[in-house]
């Protein structure tokens, strides 16, 4: 899982993306240490636990889970992961970039 | 044994009947009420000497087993658990209604070494009496633990599960103890197959939620609505003020105009 998710950050370095995790570890000393050693470079909302106060609101039950957001900050994706995960993020950028086009060539 | 044990109960019924519009005669004859509560006391008491004994017999037994495994015994040769002998005697506490002998026995059927079939009896007959008779004991709350994890293969089947949930529903007067049933039940249903399983548990979350408000399995049926309604494919993500692992703070909204994989994740 973390192994994929940093090949798809490093892909897409100079693209309009983010991976914004929501992390629910509970030992900081631990996490910092696993996510150096595991090169985690993407930042963590700190839950402190999976009964974190996001997680609640969003009903998390299980982990990990996946949504997909466009540049618009809305819900396109659920629970897509390893390749489907990339295709997802690809068909959004792609979007992005055609309706950049599309601005540019009104003008 | 059982039997006369039923027996005396009716007896002392019978005997006692006219006493109990006249609580003032009890002094001489115990009431029905009386009765029943020597009799839980008497089986309470057995049920403590058997737990004491057991706690005994099992350190000699985790000893000896110890000593065994030092010796680099074979398995084979190792000394056999102490459950062949109590489980029948806490079973007949069991079958006379002990909370904490059913609970014990509810733990300890699968190992026991039965036919599937007559395990899966058994627990449906222990489980019956702990909601029906004992739904606010400490003994239930354990049981419980053992009860919502039923409806699978080689367990209690899911729609007598349901059954035992539902009657608990009805028979506990403990809120803890409802939310927590309504709670499990879109589990066990959803091991049933039911093709309504989605919606219902919806509508057990809602209820839970209006009914409840106030227990953590609430606030957790909370987030799985608002995660049905307003997390659905095409919603506006809701926007999170947060920190990270430095105390730094951020917002979702801090991302809008980048594609954002937002993933709930750990190490751990």
């Amino acid at each position: 899982m973390i192994p994929h998710e940093k090949t798809l950050v490093q892909r897409l370095k100079d693209k309009p993306f983010a991976l914004v995790g929501v992390n629910t570890d509970t030992d900081k000393d631990n996490y910092k240490k696993l996510a150096a050693q595991h090169g985690v470079t993407w930042r963590s909302s700190w839950q402190g636990g999976t009964s974190g106060p996001i997680c609640q609101e969003w009903g998390v039950r299980s982990y990990p889970t996946i949504y997909v957001l466009d540049h618009r900050g809305v819900i396109r994706f659920k629970g897509v992961r390893g390749k489907a995960m990339d295709q997802a993020v690809d068909q959004l950028l792609a979007e992005l970039e055609a309706e950049e086009k599309a601005k540019q060539g009104s003008k | 044994m059982q039997a006369t044990l039923l027996l005396l109960c009716l007896a002392l019924g019978q005997a006692t009947a006219p006493t109990q519009s006249a609580p003032q005669a009890s002094q001489a004859v115990p009431t029905k009420a009386e009765a029943s509560q020597a009799e839980r006391d008497k089986l309470q008491a057995a049920w403590k000497a058997n737990d004491a004994a057991m706690a005994e017999d099992y350190k000699v037994w985790r000893e000896a087993t110890q000593a065994a495994r030092a010796k680099g015994l074979p398995r084979e040769e190792w000394p056999a658990s102490p459950l062949a002998k109590w489980f029948p005697l806490n079973e007949q506490l069991a079958d006379q209604g002990q909370p904490d002998a059913l609970t014990w026995c509810l733990q300890q059927v699968s190992t026991s070494g039965r036919e599937l079939a007559t395990v899966l009896e058994c627990k449906s007959r222990w489980y019956q009496k702990l909601v029906s008779e004992h739904a606010d004991s400490a003994a239930m709350e354990v049981a419980f633990n053992y009860l919502r994890g039923e409806g699978g293969t080689g367990s209690l089947d899911a729609k007598r599960t349901l059954e035992l949930l539902d009657t608990l529903l009805a028979t506990t007067t403990r809120e803890a103890m409802k939310a927590r049933v309504l709670f499990a039940m879109p589990d066990v249903i959803a091991r049933a197959n039911d093709p309504e399983a989605a919606k219902k548990k919806l509508e057990l979350y809602e209820r839970l939620a209006k009914d409840y408000p106030n227990t953590p399995e609430a606030r957790r049926a909370r987030g799985v609505l608002n995660s049905e309604r307003n997390l659905s494919i095409g919603s506006l993500a809701p926007d999170f003020t947060t920190k990270d692992v430095d105390g730094v703070e951020f917002k979702l909204s801090d991302y809008r105009g980048k594609v954002v994989v937002l993933d709930f994740w750990g190490f751990w």
